[in-house]
């Protein structure tokens, strides 16, 4: 944990990131004011200094590839999968005994990483208070490839503080499919020192003295005998020890103990080297990162609300039952991002989600504890506000008729002048709560018939619209509203204006405080 | 100040119930008169029908409870051994339960030639596209305008149903669409399933809840007032003499005929007419307006050749569409339009999708406000106490208190549960942590800022440095005023 005072992360990033474009900016507007040679000069250079970079660009194609994660995510299972494409062996291993073993390994470690790596390591959804819990997340979540528990949980944790900005989001969707699937491992960031920043600033190497000392005496959580401090440099130590031997533990789960069980099981090494190995590790890797990649699609729409809870980022809640699969039951990323710490990844209780039954067993078992679990009002607050949202875009889509105070005002005199006129002979105004109307585009749409219309041409038929003839209901009261042409001047302001603060009040500021406090919030 | 001539609620009640004209005969006279029993239920003057609608209904309740006293009505009276015959409605019971029992039992005992099966399905069809499409939308509702021989075709096989001529189907319609949910609507939904099925017919209605409405444009049509006065002759013919000699003359089954292509289709569409009265009354959804019974479903949809739709039906009454998605199943809509492209109908009425999206939009408003009343919103700014800087200051740090926007915030129980970590929060405790929570460290989600709400507990009163402006203004303006 960051021992800091509030970390002013954007501020201390963005010199080096920023440094790039502003200077050019700069040096272009200084150079404006010049002679034409100058210019052309200038041209020159900018076009040479593109050149150069495109030239380094090449050059450092080679230096960008992130070899290790290129090794684990895209050579070794290529290979495998070419050698499966020779025909020679079998998709599904043909010993049942070396099948088991598979497909238990694979359970075994998808669940290591995604209860350890992301739901223990990255959102602190839990508590463990065993530390060889912690030793097997650390061990054979390296199996899946994706990196150090420091490394792949701090670019996760980038991830979702920076859902979708263009510089800082490690698996940025608007880069592509290729790129949030694959891309982010194979090649290095190009922001690297912001990472490495942000990785010392999430998960510290070095202790730092914690700062309010008084407070965490006062508040102060025990963990058996340990203190909080003890605790937290326990992780530490785990993360960085993780982080050093990741390699010979990655060695170690994916091919030595793979090799060695399923020769214990009889089979042969080389399928001990490809099933649960190889094509184990390809199938994680898989269920990850899609869900990253297919999760963020916007163009998946395969369910019927894909953002129930936010629609400002790319994250969708899919719930057709094949991504839930692919993805291991981790494809309900709209409510993830928004409830990051909540150790199931849906509220839903039916949902398949094994990471959720593994947590939840192993805190019955006692291994773990503090579950994080979002309270279900909480849940149903954000519902509501992102329907809200959607109910508002649609109301102002719409013609809600003219607005009461923007009418003319229309004394009785004139009205009857209007109407006895003779180009108006054909028309039918009708007076409803001092409001004229002119009905004669829906004269004949109108269920109850066109007499009853034309018998109260001129006249106020408040009482008849209102129940005494007909109790009209809300789609006929908003098709009345959209034919308002004015308002009759009887000398009764107050009755019109009180109705004109309910209505406008009611059109725009309909959510009410609960809005105003969302939009000061957006403002600040 | 000039006022304005208020329109004459009773005489547009005589309009709507057309008593301003000579009297149309609504009802078939002699046995087809009595055919549904309804005649005692029209006889009522626009005067009656202003008076009742605009008098309280306690009131009215009282007056006809006191003119009811001495002399009940059977339908008023409770059901008993000895009297539960009065109040049955024999010729219907007979019509409507009788002859289908009798067909069912029939087509149990002698299983239908193929073709026979196949002729009853079709005249199903047909009838019952007469009915949705004919005396529903095109009479009762005049949501398009017709060919004569269109208007021919629904006339003789809706006949063929036996629900009546055009002119009493479209009037109870009418009245049924007025009175919606009220002890006028003849088929009234709200007392229960059965009564808005087939009870209401069966049984001897209250002459206390007349009723009429307007069919002076049905009058005029030759078709239906000739299909009105020869109603007797025209149904018999068109539902069981048709089909009999259908299958008598081409294949030589009379009776199997008479049976599935009379009887038993007759029934089938029938029942499914009831189930516009009661199933769409009773399973579904209301996405137009949940004020009055109707309800959308699929399932009486398929039943009743897309009349299922009745929420936005009774919202949008004279559409000639019930059903507006593509998935949803109406095909009387796509008989109507594909006779349009044809030339044999014409002027289709469709209400403004504008107006069609605002009902739905006021409609889930509605039910998100019903949601949001049920949940804890925090308390409103305006009913925390208001703190100076140095009591929060005093308190802050053993409570475990920040601001955030002018407002202190105990966020001690949730320290741990903080998703970005302890630190950050236990590094601002005692703060204002605004920029902080806002952005400057991470841009907390709508979620955040709800549980944020939870957790007031006061006002700050110079929450921000720029807070105080205000009453240093305030005081500066006093004191120019003193000088």
């Amino acid at each position: 944990m960051a021992q800091q005072s509030p970390p002013p992360l954007g501020v201390r990033v963005s010199p080096p990131r920023i440094a790039g474009t502003t200077h050019k900016v700069q040096r272009r507007k200084v150079k404006n004011d010049t002679t034409s040679s100058q210019i052309i000069n200038h041209a020159s250079h900018l076009k040479n200094t593109h050149m150069n970079e495109m030239r380094k660009r090449k050059r450092d194609f080679f230096n960008r590839i992130n070899y290790g994660y290129a090794l684990t995510v895209a050579v070794i299972p290529a290979l495998a999968v070419l050698y499966l494409l020779q025909g020679k062996e079998p998709i599904i291993p043909s010993k049942t005994s070396t099948l088991y073993f598979t497909i238990a390994y694979f359970h075994f470690t998808l669940l290591s990483f995604t209860s350890g790596y992301h739901r223990y390591f990255a959102h602190n959804s839990f508590k463990a208070r065993c530390s060889f819990v912690q030793y097997y997340f650390a061990i054979f979540g390296s199996s899946i490839g994706l990196g150090s528990i420091r490394w792949w949980a701090s670019l996760h944790r980038a991830h979702h503080h920076f859902t979708d900005d263009t510089e800082r989001d490690p698996y940025l969707i608007k880069r592509g499919f290729i790129w949030a699937h694959w891309g982010w491992l194979i090649k290095k960031p190009k922001i690297v020192t912001f990472y490495t920043e942000f990785m010392e600033q999430e998960f510290p190497k070095k202790t730092e003295a914690p700062v309010n000392e008084a407070l965490d005496n006062d508040l102060v959580y025990t963990q058996g005998n340990m203190t909080r401090n003890d605790y937290d440099e326990n992780i530490q130590r785990l993360l960085v020890w993780q982080e050093k031997y990741y390699y010979p533990l990655h060695f170690l789960t994916t091919w030595v103990i793979p090799i060695a069980v399923t020769m214990m099981l009889g089979d042969s090494f080389a399928h001990g080297l490809l099933y649960p190995g190889v094509l184990r590790m390809f199938a994680c890797q898989q269920a990850l990162l899609s869900t990253e990649s297919v999760c963020h699609l916007k163009s998946i729409h395969v369910s019927i609300p894909s953002q129930p809870f936010n629609d400002k980022n790319s994250s969708q809640n899919c719930h057709n039952p094949l991504v839930t699969l692919l993805t291991y039951g981790q494809g309900y990323q709209n409510y993830h991002h928004e409830f990051p710490h909540d150790y199931r990844s849906t509220a839903s209780p039916l949902a398949f989600d094994p990471t959720k039954w593994f947590i939840w067993t192993l805190d019955k078992l006692g291994v773990v504890e503090e579950l994080c679990r979002t309270p279900a009002d909480l849940i149903t607050q954000l519902r509501i506000q992102q329907q809200q949202q959607v109910i508002n875009r649609m109301k102002s889509q719409l013609n809600w008729g003219t607005p009461i105070s923007k009418l003319p005002k229309i004394t009785p005199t004139d009205f009857k002048r209007i109407i006895a006129s003779s180009s108006n002979k054909d028309r039918i105004y009708i007076v409803i709560q001092n409001i004229i109307h002119d009905i004669t585009p829906f004269m004949d749409q109108h269920p109850g018939g066109v007499p009853l219309l034309k018998a109260s041409h001129g006249k106020d038929a408040t009482k008849a619209f209102y129940g005494g003839v007909y109790g009209h209901l809300t789609a006929a009261v908003n098709l009345l509203a959209t034919m308002r042409i004015g308002v009759l001047d009887v000398g009764n302001e107050e009755e019109v204006w009180r109705r004109v603060v309910r209505e406008e009040g009611d059109v725009d500021g309909s959510s009410g405080r609960q809005m105003q406090l969302y939009r000061t919030a957006e403002a600040a | 100040m000039e006022s304005l001539e208020v329109a004459d609620v009773t005489k547009l009640n005589a309009l709507a119930a057309g008593t301003n004209k000579k009297t149309p005969r609504i009802v078939a006279a002699g046995l087809g008169g009595r055919l549904m029993g309804t005649r005692d239920l029209v006889k009522i003057t626009a005067e009656q029908v202003t008076q009742d609608s605009l008098e309280s209904i306690a009131e009215k309740d009282a007056r006809e409870k006191e003119h009811f006293t001495k002399n009940k009505h059977i339908s008023e009276k409770p059901w008993t051994l000895s009297n539960f015959h009065q109040h049955l409605n024999w010729l219907n019971m007979i019509l409507v339960v009788g002859f289908p029992a009798f067909g069912v039992y029939s087509a149990i005992t002698s299983p239908p030639q193929w073709k026979t099966a196949v002729l009853g399905f079709t005249l199903y069809i047909l009838s019952g596209l007469s009915i949705t499409a004919g005396y529903h939308r095109l009479y009762s509702h005049k949501s398009y305008s017709a060919a004569l021989p269109v208007r021919l075709f629904f006339a003789f096989f809706g006949a063929g149903s036996i629900e009546g001529s055009i002119k009493w189907w479209s009037h109870s319609h009418r009245i049924h669409h007025r009175y919606t949910d009220t002890p006028r609507d003849p088929y009234d939904a709200r007392r229960g399933f059965w009564f808005s099925h087939m009870g209401w017919m069966l049984t001897k209605a209250n002459p206390k809840n007349r009723a009429r409405a307007d069919i002076s444009d049905l009058s005029s049509d030759w078709v239906v007032s000739f299909q009105h006065r020869h109603y007797l002759v025209i149904m018999l013919l068109s539902a069981f003499v048709l089909p009999t000699l259908i299958a008598g003359i081409f294949w030589g089954d009379y009776w199997g005929g008479f049976i599935y292509g009379g009887i038993l289709k007759t029934f089938v569409i029938q029942q499914a007419t009831f189930c516009v009265n009661s199933l769409a009354h009773w399973i579904g959804l209301q996405p137009f307006d949940d004020r009055r019974t109707p309800r959308d479903h699929f399932l009486t949809a398929f039943i009743t050749f897309g009349e299922g739709y009745h929420n936005f039906h009774h919202e949008f009454p004279s559409d000639y569409r019930n059903a507006l998605k593509w998935y949803q199943y109406d095909p009387t809509k796509v008989v109507i339009w594909a006779l349009c492209k044809v030339g044999l109908a014409w002027n289709l009425q469709t209400f403004s999708q504008n107006a069609i999206e605002q009902g739905l939009v006021q409609q889930q408003q509605k039910k998100i406000d019903r949601m949001r009343n049920k949940l804890n919103w925090g308390a409103t700014v305006d009913n925390l106490p208001v703190w100076d800087r140095s009591e929060f200051n005093a308190r802050a740090k053993e409570e475990g208190l920040i601001i955030i926007s002018g407002i202190v915030h105990n966020v001690k129980a949730f320290i741990k549960e903080h998703p970005g970590g302890q630190a950050l929060v236990r590094a601002s405790l005692g703060k204002d942590a605004t920029k902080a929570f806002n952005g400057a460290v991470y841009a907390h989600s709508n979620a955040a800022h709800n549980l944020l709400a939870n957790m007031r507990i006061a006002v700050i009163r110079d929450g921000d440095i720029n807070g105080n402006t205000f009453a240093l203004q305030q005081e500066f303006l006093d004191k120019e005023k003193l000088a």
